[in-house]
């Protein structure tokens, strides 16, 4: 298997310009024929097929070939964001989200070395899309499949316990642990994933299709699941890890400005007063304390609040 | 930079997934190591980075990486070494391998391993590049053969040939998968067992064993199945040639419950022990 006297040498392009062109045709959404065809058009190559770069043989022509590589191409990355956002999926459809897909990855093709980032602008192509017009609540709820994402691998750090917090008494200043972050959401989607999460875990994981492993393109795609329609409301939403779980709760008027200064920068007790007072979400002093007091016992109990002092490595 | 030459043989591992991570930490196993995908665990926090370190109090732990792209004529990316690096420091990994292909270009990452002309003109660039990488890791690497499915015009070398070579030149291990021998050697058309011969004795640092499916056309690389008759052959072969190396059996698709895997395994050792054994008789000794 070594020289064969045919094609190596000077009319092989060099190896930027074969890698250049490979990553051209595999990520052409047609297919790589299609895409040699429009590279000839727009003038950028003038061969007529790939064989001046690529050995086809009885069973396969050079685009053929390369058609492999595309289709595990699109397939590994349609299943990546699949998995990423289920409930996306599942609400449109198979179908729906293969198409999506194909164009997200022409506007958002990966640009790190972890699949684990490929959905970042996800939530927001998808409020880009005609999609949106039928299910303007989507991109809240790819929001939230994404944060939940964000959560899990987010640094950990150690929490504040309750004796502690006692110790520390008014003077607490108050920060939360990295693994905090909150939406502010147009849509209630909450019970929408709640819903889909409940269908997910009765279906038995039978819906998991493979076909980036078998490049198989005749794959069956699921049905779009109806769901009832979300309310149209300002529904900040906090999403925290607490242990290895991930959460997710609405809050109430009262906690949502409370608990984004404190993920903004940290904030003491009397901070806190003066945020509901100034909010008008209580009338005085004594009443915002008592508030401070419940918000403060909530947070301890679900783990947000970092222990002072503690650097996440 | 560690290993000084081939490392130990720490017997036979598989990869560490999570569908088996409660079996894993909550009992002991019969399998010597485990093997993770690294840029699955290059994460701050959570529940993973957890798991491996329960993990590696119990295993020696290889890292296996898939986005070196040590093959692409972009620059390396010196981000994704760093947090490698960290990474093997701190599990303290046996050792650290990738694929000979490349992963993306322009900035782009295709997440899949794509094939290389075997040109001079790659191979002085792949040399080049390990070089460089096994500098800024402070160890050695090593390199696995990919499947693929087109040859290149470009290519003066064999891929055998190529590997070797590079190897050689950039004085790093190789880790030779068995499935992808046969996978390519079935696309290609080459002679498998002629493929292992020319691959130098001690360059091989560990061995992959997997299932693949067949197109028709073509077969494909997929990790679905059990370890195939034609690999386990050309397994014995290997082990033949290059002798005790660590063994691993690749599943990462349809995952099957944790006894099948470590029973799969299991069968790795029982071949190997056979082989090995087999070469120590004496002489005329039957
Ligand atoms: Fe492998």
């Amino acid at each position: 298997m070594t020289r064969d006297g045919q094609g190596s040498g000077s009319d092989s392009p060099d190896l930027r310009r074969t890698q250049e062109l490979f990553w051209d045709l595999i990520a052409a959404p047609q297919g790589v024929r299609p895409g040699l065809a429009a590279l000839r058009a727009s003038g950028r190559m003038d061969a007529g097929d790939l064989s001046f770069m690529i050995r086809g043989d009885d069973r396969l022509a050079p685009e053929d070939r390369l058609d492999i590589y595309a289709s595990m191409y699109f397939y590994r990355l349609r299943d990546s964001l699949a998995e990423d956002f289920p409930k996306v999926a599942a609400i449109i459809g198979g179908a729906a989200f293969h198409n999506l897909v194909t164009d997200y990855l022409l506007a958002h093709p990966s640009r790190h070395w972890s699949l684990r980032y490929l959905g970042v602008p996800f939530a927001g192509f998808l409020a880009s899309q005609d999609l949106s017009r039928s299910f303007p609540y989507l991109a809240d709820l790819a929001r939230l499949e994404w944060a939940r994402i964000e959560m899990f691998d987010a640094a950990d750090a150690d929490v504040l316990t309750r004796d502690e917090a006692a110790v520390a008494g008014p003077d607490l200043h108050l920060g939360l642990i990295p693994a905090t972050t909150i939406l502010p959401f147009e849509w209630n989607v909450a019970p929408i994933w709640r819903h889909l999460e409940h269908e997910a875990a009765h279906d038995d994981g039978g819906g998991s299709n493979s076909a980036a492993v078998t490049g198989d393109n005749q794959e069956e795609f699921a049905a779009p699941m109806s769901v009832d329609r979300p309310e149209q409301q300002k529904t900040p939403t906090l999403v925290w890890r607490q242990g290895f779980a991930v959460y997710h709760r609405t809050l109430p008027p009262t906690e949502s400005p409370c608990l984004e200064a404190a993920l903004r920068d940290g904030v003491a007790l009397p901070e806190l007063c003066e945020i509901l007072m100034g909010g008008e979400k209580e009338p005085d002093m004594q009443a915002a304390m008592r508030t401070v007091a419940g918000l403060l016992g909530r947070w301890l109990k679900d783990g947000l609040v970092v222990r002072p002092g503690f650097v996440s490595s | 930079m560690t290993p000084a030459t081939k490392p130990l043989d720490i017997g036979h591992g598989v990869g560490l997934r999570r569908e088996h991570f409660a079996r894993v930490l909550s009992a002991p196993t019969r399998v010597d190591w485990f093997e993770i995908i690294s840029e699955n665990f290059m994460v701050d926090g959570g529940r993973p980075l957890d798991i491996l370190m329960r993990v590696r109090r119990d295993y020696p732990v290889v890292m296996h990486g898939v986005s070196l792209s040590i093959g692409s004529t972009d620059p390396l990316d010196m981000d994704y070494l760093d947090r490698l690096r960290r990474l093997a420091d701190r599990v303290e990994a046996s050792w650290v391998s990738d694929h000979l292909c490349w992963t993306g270009v322009g900035g782009h990452n295709t997440h899949d391993l794509l094939p290389m002309p075997y040109s001079e003109e790659a191979l002085e660039h792949v040399v080049s590049r390990v070089s460089r990488v096994q500098e800024k890791l402070g160890r050695r690497i090593a390199l696995e053969n990919p499947s693929s499915y087109l040859t290149f015009a470009a290519s003066s070398l064999s891929e055998s040939e190529f590997l070797a070579v590079v190897a050689e030149r950039a004085d790093c291990g190789i880790l030779l998968d068995v499935n992808n021998v046969y996978v390519s050697s079935v696309n290609h058309r080459f002679d498998p067992v002629a493929y292992m011969d020319s691959i130098p004795r001690n360059r091989v640092w560990q061995f992959h064993l997997a299932g693949h499916s067949d197109h028709g056309a073509y077969l494909l690389d997929t990790h679905d199945h059990p370890v195939p008759d034609p690999v386990w052959d050309l397994y014995r072969h290997a082990v033949g040639r290059f002798g005790a190396v660590p063994t691993l059996v690749e599943w990462d698709a349809n995952i099957p419950e944790w006894d099948v895997l470590e029973a799969e395994s299991l069968q790795a050792r029982k071949v190997r022990d056979k082989i090995v054994a087999a070469e120590l008789q004496p002489e005329g000794a039957s």
